[in-house]
This record gives C-alpha cells, structure tokens and sequence, in this order.
C-alpha cells in the first residue's frame, strides 16, 4: 500500500460523504432551494473522480512499495514517538488551558516538550526558558495587547 | 503615472511616521529571525506572528505583515548560506552556491551580497509595483462575480497544476481546501452545513487555524527529526560583512537579469519565489562564461536567485492587494489575516483605503533599506539566533502556536482543530501532498462559492454567464491552458528524448 493510494482512497472516501450529505441537505426555506447545495456536490464530485483516478493511476503503475513511497507500520521510531508524546501533551494543554489558567498551563505544557526533545540534560534551562516565555507571553498579550487569557482562578494571576 | 507617484507620496507620509517605521522594523527583525529557522519560511512567519498585529490598526498590521514577509525571504538566506539548510523553498537557490562559499571561507562575502542583491531586487520590484497596481486594480473592476469566480478557479488551478508529478494530489488538497471552507451556517440560506451539530462549528472554521497547524504545528513536529542532529553547528565568528569589487563586477548584471524575471514569475499565480529563484539560478548558470564554476561557490550564483525570490515576493503581492486573490501560499496567510482584520483586499482597496494600500508599498522601500542595514552590519548579531539551539526554539515556536490561535478565536475548542491540522501537515508530507493549493482553496474558498452563486443568480441559473463574456473565455482558457501545460511539457520533452536517443 502506498502513500498514494492510501491518499487515494481517502479522497474517494472523503468525496462521497461529503458529497452525499451536501445533497441530503435541507432544501432551504427562503432564497434559492437549492443554491447552497449544487457547489459542494460539484466539490464532491470532483474529489471522488480526483480519489478514483489517483487509485486507477498507482494500480496500473504498479510500483513496488518502498521505505520512500510506502508507510512502514510497526514499533514507532525515536521520532514518531516524540510526535506522539509531543501531540500528546498538546490535547492535556488543551484541557487545562481554561481550568489552570495560561501561565500555569503553559509552564507545564512547554516544560513538557522542552523535556520531551532536551532528554535530562540542561533540565535548569527548560525551566527557565518556560517560565520566562510564559510569564512574557501573557504580559504581552494581556498588559499589552489586550488580549485577554484565562487568569489562574486561585492566585488569580 | 502622475497619480500612482502622488499616491506614493501619499503612502510615504503614512508610512514615515515613527510609529510605522518601528511596526517595519519590528516586522522586518521578527520575520527575518522566523525565515532563518530551517524549514520556518515566511507563511510560518505571518500565521504565528499574526496576533500581534491586532491592536494595530489595518495600516499597522499591513505594514507588519508585509515586513515579516520580505524580512523571511531576506532571512531565509542566512541558514542556506552558514549551515545548508534553506529556511524556506525560496532560499534552496541560495544553497547551491552558498554553502560552498562559505565552505571555502567567504561567509562574509556570501551574506553581504545575498543582502545587496535581495535588497535591489526588492527595491526595483517596489518601483514596478507601484506603477502596475494601480491599472491592474483599475482593470479588475470590470470584473463581475462570473468573471471573479473563474479568475480564482484559474489560480487555483495554476497552483495545484505547478506542483508538476503531484498535479493529482495538488487538486485533491485544493478541493479539500474548498471543502473545508463550506463548512458552517451558509449566510445566504441560514442552513447549517457540515457542522455534525457541534455548535462551535457553525461559525465556521478559522482557516488561519488550519494554516498555523499546517505550518506551525506540523512542520515543528517534523523538525523534531533534525533537533538531534550533532552535525547542526556554525561560524559564529565574522570579520567585515562585505564583498571585493570583483565580487560586485561579477553579481551585478545577474541581479539585474533575476530581477525582472522573478517579479513577473511572482506575481503570476501559484509560481512564487522557490520557482523564481530556480529559474534565475538556471539562466545565470546557462548564460555564464564559465558554468563550472556553479555549484562551488560561484558568487553570481548566490546573487542571481536572491534578487529573483525578494523580487517574486514583491510581485506575489500585486494579485492580493489588487484583485484580493492571494497566488501562493504566504500572500493566501496574509489575505486571511487582513479579512480577519476587515480589510477586503481588491479593487476598492486602493479607492477606499489608500493610506492602507499605499502606506504598505511605501513602507516596503523603507523596510528594504532597514533589512539592508540589519543584515549587512548587524548581521554578525543576528545569525546568533541560529546558535540558539532548535531545541529551546522549536518549542517556543509550538507555545507561540497556540496563544496565536487562542488570540485569534478566544476558544479553546480551536485548540484540537490545531492538533488536528497538525497531524494532517504530518500526513501531508509523507504522501507529498503540496499544501499551497489547500490553503489556497481554504481561503479563497467561501469568497470563490459566493461569486459563483451570485453569478448563478445574475442569470437566472443559467451557465452561459461562465463563459460569455471576453474576460470569461480568456479565463477559461488560462484555466485549461495551466492545467493542461504540464503534460504538453512532458509530452515535449520525452519527445526531445526519443529523437537524441
């Protein structure tokens, strides 16, 4: 399986969902019927024939999957791994972005990822370096842009 | 002409200020120290730099953006010259005959005269924009939603086409990008399209989201491959940044020759600075005297391309400002931003807003000359930023990622769509999906629907409105011709091919 088939397939899958429930759509009740309908169909459309000519395309060429045009499943490497650790800790940043406030949340979350790619090495510089980013980002954007961010409900800072 | 020069002046005034010199100057450092990062080009620039802009005002913000843009083209060069690594596509040119300049010990010669020629290819690019944007805006007015939607369906088709062997995957991120760009309450029907009842998508998504997840999130992720590799030193140390003049006798007619090539080059849709700077790298090479001297550090080498993408970025900004239809990746990021802010880039632009429009270009000549002081000069100072570890910067860039989308939304829940988009920059780079049409498609995407079907409404539905007009068979025939270039010139050459063997 190669990565154009699989982008292949996923476009031809993607085409048809997303054209078949632009055309499920409810017809509107003012305006035109259908005018809000009839261009995602064409968009639809137009991605299952794009899906469906990329697969015809790799299923007469034939070529044998490689490292270089095919996924290699399996154990993650190193660096799959620190992307799955680092996406990781992004979603937990997500959810205690609101409850813990930014700069608690963002000390956290870069600490994380400083760590994740700076190993036990130079575990001073990550705190530093999250701490001053945080605490300068949100003077920043609060005090000087504006911009409000969630404040930590306890020490309210 | 009188008018274009009286609007300059006009422009010059807004720009002067000391205000909107400070806004170019902080746009053009930020985005230089963004477009040295390896694999950080200009569209990463604008996306993460984008929320500082808000408390600006238009002038303020446009002037920024623009800065941050011409500011990662001259800083792209900087790591293509000390380390190998172009900062962006734009800068793979300079790689060719940089690196090995610096190899032989002339780093200091390669970064003054990457900075002398990207600044004279600015500069003339600048002069030339200003006398074109005005008729090229003017001419734009006579377009109507017909003409409009397949003006943006050519550039869009263009994009997708340039990506040559990947033309398939290019349209099917473009439709994707379009795809995406449907979703949420249609203001026309009020019927909530693609939401899966989830409330926080009926307003739509952000497409500046998506576009810092592609190329903040997704390409930081990637990064992670090189943050290990111990081969990742520099020269930190520098005598005077400057060149001979026998360096100079040998770079300036390349200069001249890229300039004008790659402001055409750039302000066509889809081909933008990586092509620009290919090409004038090519055609110095072809015209030299002695060609084997490229590729081991020939200085008119690393001038040609310079002065051609600094050039091309110029010219790319005509087709936004003037028609509101963005030709590449970055300039599709800065129309986002510029909606966002409530500008609508175009025709009436110029008419409605000048001090906008004109304050931008005027700020540019500025701009230019600020980024030739900072990197001839101070450039010592600043490739410091590239011995600051990718591991501390790379992060910050993720943190920098997200404040930028909480700023942009005020929502959390824009959070996961980041991931999200993260994830697919992932996938798209392993199955070689070009991103520029999808952004491109997610930008101009809902503009694109709303011409279509106000044209459809102007004629009743009928579709003779799409092809019966002058300008709309012109269109029409870019479109296919775009489209249709790519195998023509395959055709061509595997017929060259077969006849010399």
């Amino acid at each position: 399986m190669t990565w154009n088939m699989i982008t292949g397939l996923i476009a031809t899958l993607i085409g048809v969902a997303y054209g078949w429930s632009a055309w499920n759509l409810p017809r509107a009740t003012f305006g035109s019927a259908t005018g809000h309908i009839v261009y995602p169909v064409i968009l639809g459309a137009l991605m299952t024939f794009l899906g469906l000519v990329l697969i015809v395309k790799e299923l007469l060429v034939k070529e044998k999957p490689s490292a270089r045009n095919a996924p290699k499943f399996g154990p993650l490497t190193r660096h799959g791994k620190e992307i799955a650790a680092a996406i990781g800790a992004s979603l937990v940043y997500a959810i205690i972005f609101e409850p813990l406030g930014y700069v608690i949340s963002t000390i956290l979350y870069l600490g994380a990822v400083l760590f994740l790619v700076n190993g036990r090495v130079k575990v001073a510089r990550t705190v530093i370096v999250a701490v001053f980013f945080s605490v300068g980002v949100y003077v920043l954007f609060s005090v000087l842009l504006g911009i409000q961010l969630p404040r930590m409900p306890l020490l309210d800072i | 002409m009188n008018e274009a020069l009286s609007q300059l002046f006009l422009g010059f005034q807004v720009a002067l200020t000391p205000i909107n010199i400070m806004w170019t100057t902080l746009g053009g450092v930020l985005g230089t120290i963004i477009g040295m990062l390896p694999g950080l080009g200009p569209a990463t620039g604008v996306a993460v730099l984008l929320p500082l802009t808000f408390k600006m005002g238009p002038v303020g913000a446009m002037i920024t953006m623009a800065g941050v843009y011409y500011g990662a083209m001259f800083g792209g060069s900087r790591a293509s010259i000390l380390l190998n690594t172009p900062g962006d596509g734009a800068a793979i040119a300079t790689c060719f005959d940089g690196y090995p300049m610096t190899q032989k010990g002339r780093a200091e010669a390669a970064l003054a005269m990457s900075a002398v020629a990207s600044f004279i290819g600015g500069m003339i690019a600048n002069v030339a924009m200003v006398f074109v944007a005005v008729p090229v805006a003017k001419f734009s007015l006579k377009f109507g939603p017909a003409e409009y939607t397949l003006l943006m369906l050519f550039a869009l088709a263009a994009t997708a086409a340039m990506s040559k062997e990947k033309i398939l995957q290019g349209f099917i991120g473009m439709v994707f990008g379009l795809m995406i760009s449907t979703v949420g309450l249609d203001g026309l029907t009020g019927v909530n399209r693609f939401t899966f009842n989830i409330l926080e998508l009926m307003g739509g998504i952000d497409f500046l989201i998506i576009i810092i997840g592609i190329y903040a999130l997704g390409e930081v992720f990637k990064s992670f491959k090189s943050v290990h590799d111990p081969s990742y030193k520099m020269q930190t140390k520098f005598g005077k940044i400057t060149f001979t003049k026998e360096d100079w006798k040998r770079s300036w007619p390349a200069i001249l020759r890229s300039t004008p090539l790659g402001f055409f080059i750039g302000a066509l849709p889809g081909a933008g600075g990586t092509m620009a700077a290919l090409m004038a790298y090519n055609n110095e090479k072809s015209l030299s005297k002695h060609p084997e001297e490229f590729g081991k550090g020939a200085i008119e080498g690393l001038a040609a391309p310079e002065a051609a993408n600094n050039a091309s970025s110029v010219g790319a900004l005509i087709p936004m400002m003037t028609l509101g239809i963005p030709g590449s990746g970055t300039t599709a990021v800065m129309l986002g931003a510029l909606l966002m802010l409530g500008l609508q880039p175009g025709p009436l632009l110029f008419t409605k807003q000048p001090e906008v429009a004109w304050g931008m270009i005027a700020s540019m000549f500025i701009g230019n000359v600020i980024l030739l002081i900072i990197n001839m000069p101070m450039a010592s100072i600043l490739v410091r930023v590239l011995s600051v570890p990718a591991k501390v910067l790379y992060p910050l860039i993720l943190g920098l990622a997200f404040i930028g989308t909480y700023a942009i939304t005020n929502s959390v829940v824009d959070f996961f769509i980041l991931i999200a988009f993260g994830l697919i920059g992932i996938f798209l780079d392993k199955a070689k999906i070009p991103t520029a049409p999808l952004i491109l498609g997610g930008i101009v995407g809902s503009t694109m629907e709303t011409s279509f079907r106000q044209a459809l409404m102007l004629s009743d539905g009928n579709m003779r409105i799409f092809h019966g007009s002058p300008i709309t068979k012109v269109l029409i025939g870019l479109t296919i011709f775009s489209i249709a270039w790519p195998f023509i010139e395959g055709a061509i050459k595997s017929a060259k091919r077969s006849r010399t063997a």
